[in-house]
């Protein structure tokens, strides 16, 4: 955990991504607002369709039609301390942020990594794509970076295809290819969803070590509640495209102001599920009834509400986005009973 | 995955090795090596000069001197054949040369740009919809007939076929992870066009260009042999045999011997495309 805030380096305000389909139009991201300040880790947690991918997506602005930012700024600081908005950047311009200023890594460890060429070839074409270097030096700096992401015989390791790596190395070298340009700030969009447990561990190791050591920012977009309690400094909850939630780690945690956070963390399994109580009987886990509403048609007022236990008639005015305490974010009307 | 997990079937030397250990694909690459071979050194091989004419030695059947006999002129066969030989290949390369140049552009553009696909697919079902020695004839009638128009008239012809095969397999790979990674880490366009997206269709353009070889030498064929292709006086195979139709009666060696050479080639050629795909399409591979 940082000690001082440090300034905000990426500024997500009031961004509104929208899929135009037709006449429908489904708002997988509406209103989102969040910080990422320098060094500090922030998790984007929230179910398949919540919109945290999009959200990503946005920030780097790979959206593909008809996705489309409708409203919002994504403002970024650069170097020099001026702030940007990417989200009306002219693609040249988004192209030279892109791997140089922010980089993204994704999902498919197996299928990130362009078959046809060694690793060790789209490191040194990404390090020459945004610096003036020779091919020798960015082999080096190609090397190195393996080294960083403890590729053992790295050497040796530039020289491999992707497929005579495993999974977890590759996503390794994913990071290292996505880090070779010294990026400020990381967007890991699910990076240890497709790995096994062992390798998803090593992996989270090896990000939270190199985002400590390198100082870099991290948007960590998971839907696993686990991962984000050792990795990350703030948590955003997200639901059906919007902040429901969002508070530092160990307040998330320990005090939950809205349902949906609260049900989710009902979900994961811990220790006390697989013993017997005194009375005889095994906790079970508790599942959050029915699923995400389709984003193309929310019912009015509160998204959560119809799957809500704490529902109450005031939920179909659409609660705001407030403080229930100090730094602790909650869009909830109840957010003190639960 | 399939075209993920195929990395084994890049164009190299490995693929060469595995090509020629093939039965078929050996001999076609012999017998097309041969004919080049001969057809390169057709001046250094050939005893005649293809236009020297001989009055006295008019259609003469084939014998210890004219190997492949004469033609109505008295001409060497084996001499013209031979030289003819060069401009079929000549037609046959630069045929594809072209289509690949217009083909695979307008396909990876098509593939690439969603916006310009439908028009550009338009097109390209038009033109395939379109018999192909007809729009090669209306195609040289309309820019007068030569060497580099029927060249150009079939490169036309034959380009809409690399632009689909291309278009979709541009589409398979846009898709890919591998090509949303190298734009999340600020690859130019162009680059993922050339680098990534190209690279993967090497086998693909490989394949359809051996096919649009074959396809060329014998359009050529039958466009000079209708008289719409380069002139009458050019050896080229299609030509020989449009002379040789009228004496086909008493001189069949005119025509049979230019027809032996197409047949070889075009042969030989769809033997080597038809190994080619067939170790590049791992389906295929298996029970090979």
């Amino acid at each position: 955990m940082s000690a001082a805030p440090a300034e905000p380096i990426l500024r997500v305000e009031n961004l509104k991504t929208w899929f135009e389909l037709g006449s429908r139009v489904a708002r997988s991201v509406d209103d989102v607002s969040f910080d990422v300040r320098r060094g500090e880790t922030v998790a984007v947690v929230g179910e398949s369709g919540s919109g945290k991918s999009v959200t990503s997506l946005s920030i780097m602005r790979l959206l593909s039609p008809p996705g489309r930012i409708v409203g919002g700024r994504i403002l970024y600081r650069t170097q020099e301390g001026t702030e940007i908005d990417l989200a009306t950047l002219p693609e040249h311009k988004m192209r030279g942020i892109r791997g140089r200023e922010i980089a993204m890594i994704f999902q498919e460890p197996m299928t990130s990594l362009n078959p046809l060429f060694t690793v060790g070839d789209q490191i040194v074409e990404m390090i020459r794509l945004h610096e003036k270097m020779s091919r020798r030096e960015a082999r080096e700096r190609a090397r190195r970076m393996l080294e960083l992401v403890e590729i053992p015989a790295a050497a040796r390791r530039l020289d491999d295809y992707p497929h005579q790596m495993s999974g977890g190395m590759r996503q390794r070298a994913m990071i290292a290819l996505a880090l070779a340009c010294d990026p400020r700030v990381l967007i890991a969009d699910e990076p240890t969803t497709a790995l096994d447990v062992t390798i998803q561990a090593q992996v989270l190791d090896l990000l939270r070590r190199l985002q400590a050591e390198l100082g870099m920012s991290v948007v960590f977009v998971t839907h696993n509640l686990g991962v984000v309690a050792e990795l990350a400094h703030r948590v955003v909850v997200m639901y059906a495209g919007r902040v429901v939630e969002s508070a530092p780690v160990n307040e998330l945690f320990e005090r939950q102001r809205h349902p949906y956070t609260k049900g989710l963390l009902a979900c994961i399994p811990t220790p006390r599920h697989g013993r017997t109580d005194p009375s005889g009987e095994r906790p079970r886990l508790t599942p959050i009834p029915g699923s995400v509403p389709n984003v193309a048609a929310l019912p009015p007022g509160c998204a959560f509400a119809p799957r809500c236990p704490l529902a109450i008639a005031k939920c179909e005015i659409d609660p705001p986005l407030e403080f229930a305490a100090p730094g602790h974010l909650s869009r909830c009307w109840r957010h003190d009973e639960v | 995955m399939a075209a993920v997990s195929a990395p084994a079937i890049e164009a190299g030397p490995g693929l060469l090795r595995q090509l020629l250990r093939r039965r078929t694909v050996m001999i076609g690459l012999v017998v097309l090596c041969a004919v080049a071979l001969l057809a390169l050194l057709a001046p250094w091989i050939s005893p005649f000069s293809p236009s020297r004419l001989s009055i006295a030695n008019r259609l003469k059947p084939p014998g210890p001197v004219y190997w492949f006999g004469t033609d109505e002129f008295g001409r060497d066969g084996f001499t013209r054949t031979l030289y003819a030989g060069r401009l079929s290949l000549l037609v046959g390369v630069s045929v594809v040369a072209f289509a690949c140049v217009v083909g695979v552009t307008l396909g990876l553009v098509a593939g690439f740009f969603r916006r310009l696909d439908t028009p550009i697919a338009r097109v390209i079902d038009a033109m395939m919809a379109f018999p192909d020695i007809l729009l090669a004839i209306a195609l040289v009638a309309a820019l007068g007939p030569s060497l580099a128009t029927v060249i150009v008239a079939l490169g036309i012809v034959y380009a809409p076929r690399l632009a689909r095969v291309v278009r979709a397999s541009t589409l398979v790979i846009r898709e890919l992870p591998y090509v949303e990674a190298a734009r999340a880490l600020g690859v130019p366009t162009w680059r993922i066009l050339t680098r990534h997206v190209l690279r993967n269709l090497v086998s693909p353009i490989l394949v359809q260009g051996t096919f649009i070889f074959a396809y060329a030498m014998l359009a050529e064929a039958g466009l000079s042999f209708l008289g719409v292709g380069v002139s009458p006086e050019v050896p080229t195979w299609g030509t020989m045999i449009a002379a040789g139709r009228q004496y086909v009666g008493q001189a069949d060696w005119m025509t049979l011997f230019p027809g032996i050479a197409i047949v070889l080639s075009v042969l030989s050629l769809q033997l080597v495309g038809d190994g080619l795909r067939d170790l590049l399409d791992p389906r295929l591979r298996k029970d090979l």
